[in-house]
Order: structure tokens, then sequence, then C-alpha cells
């Protein structure tokens, strides 16, 4: 009997220890939040050292905006989707289901200015 | 004089019940030796991170750093190569790090894969081309 209840009290005792241990390694990650919106900002602020938002209508969008976004892609693994202008760089779907960062800003699209939201994703999540 | 007929038995008890605790202590010292070791290490990482984000931030956006600038206007994220030389030396000191790589990833070679490494999307001024400017330390 007391060998029985020493055997619980250990599985017990080990059980809470290894969901203790657990628990510390969720938090084991670097926080990049910020750096995270760096690159968004950066993203935007290269688009428009390349020239992609002059004269940029939703016509033109792909043929100026996508190949640097390829560029970008193949640089750091990052793909980009732009909501309001429709421009992705990500291969497979539309829009990204897990986001690293996103950014808003206007943008002038066909004369107007509109708000337009950049999306960070991993291409992996594709 | 009466004897104590359970003496022998109690030290046995005793004894037996000294070493699973015993065994727990130096289990549970252990565990807590582990967390704390992993804790100082995390926040080491961390603040070295937040370091080399913030030396990132400061090359890419001042014209002290590495930004191009014309008539006092800056342009961030636009990188004159040639002002990124000797950098490294001067904000290593300011920031108290002890070894800091600044480079286009187009002009210079990346630090060994030891070293902790961020990266911004920048447009070099001298090709006119997208590149990857690295601060590794």
């Amino acid at each position: 009997m007391q060998t029985l209840e020493a055997i619980i009290s250990f599985t017990v005792f080990m059980v809470f220890t290894s969901y203790v241990l657990l628990q510390l390694e969720d938090y084991n990650g670097i926080d990049d939040s910020l750096y995270r919106y760096q690159l968004a900002n950066d993203v935007w602020r290269v688009l428009y050292l390349k020239g992609d938002f002059k004269d940029l209508s939703v016509s033109n969008a792909n043929d100026k905006i996508v190949p640097d976004l390829d560029e970008i892609e193949r640089l750091t693994g990052i793909c980009t989707y732009f909501k309001g202008v429709f421009v992705t760089s990500c291969t497979r779907g539309v829009d990204c289901d897990n986001k690293l960062a996103s950014i808003s800003h206007a943008a002038i699209v066909d004369g107007v200015a509109s708000k337009s939201t950049l999306s960070l994703c991993t291409s992996q999540d594709y | 004089m009466r004897k104590n007929r359970f003496k022998g038995l109690a030290s046995y008890d005793g004894m037996f019940s000294i070493i699973p605790i015993l065994l727990l202590t130096v289990f549970l010292l252990n565990t807590m030796h582990y967390v704390l070791y992993d804790s100082v290490q995390k926040v080491n990482s961390q603040e070295k991170f937040n370091m080399l984000v913030v030396i990132a931030d400061y090359v890419v956006k001042n014209a002290d750093g590495g930004a191009y600038s014309d008539n006092e206007k800056v342009y961030p994220n636009l990188m004159e190569p040639s002002q990124i030389n000797g950098l490294e030396e001067r904000l290593r000191e300011r920031a108290g790090m002890e070894e800091l790589f600044i480079g286009l990833e187009s002009g210079s070679s990346i630090p060994s894969d030891e070293k902790m490494c961020i990266y911004r999307i920048v447009v070099n001024r001298g090709t006119g081309e997208i590149d990857r400017l690295f601060v590794c330390g």
C-alpha cells in the first residue's frame, strides 16, 4: 500500500515538474515585434525609393511593384501582401493567415489617395 | 530497564525516508539552477538583440549613420556604402559591445554563424538595387 502511495506521489510530482518546465519553454523566443514592424516599414520605404508608387494605378500595380517584392522575398524569405492595391509576392494564396506585421499608409492610386495595408508573411506559410 | 524493541526498525524507516527527500532536494536544486541559468541566457540574448535593432535603426535612418543626405534632407533606407566604413568602430564603443559588424550584403561578407545578426532591407545608392544591411554582434 505504501509503495502504491509512493508511486502515485512520485508520478504526480513528475507531471507537475514537467508541466512547469514546459510552461517555461513557451517563453523561450526573443521578442522581435518591434523589429518586424521596422521590416514592414523598410519594405514600404524601399518601394518608395525605387519609384514604385509614382503614377500608380490598379492596372499597372503588378508590373511596377511585384518585381521589387519578389527581389525582397528572394533576399529575406519574406513575402508581402498589399491590401488596397491588391498586389502580392506570395506565390500561394491571396492574403496570409500568419502575418509577421501589418502597417497602413496612404498611397495615391489612380490619382486618388487611398489607404493601403502592407502585410509581411513568411513564405513557408503558403 | 526496559529495552525499546522498535529502535532498529525506526532507524531503518527514517533512513529510507531521508533518501528520497535528499534525491528530491537535489532534483529541485538542479531544476532551479537550470531555470535560473536559462533565464539569464534569455535576458542576455534579448538585450543583445535589442541593441542590434537599435543600432540598425540608427544606421538606416540617420545621416550620421549610413543614410544618404542631401542639403540636410535625410533619405532613410537609402544607404551610402562609403558612409558605412568606419561606422562599426564608432558605434561599437558607444554601444559598449565587444564586437560589431555592419555592412551591406552585396559589398561585405557576413561574419560566421556564431554571431547574432539582424537584417534591414535598404536600397544601395551605389548600385540602385535592393540590398540587405546586416548588423551582427
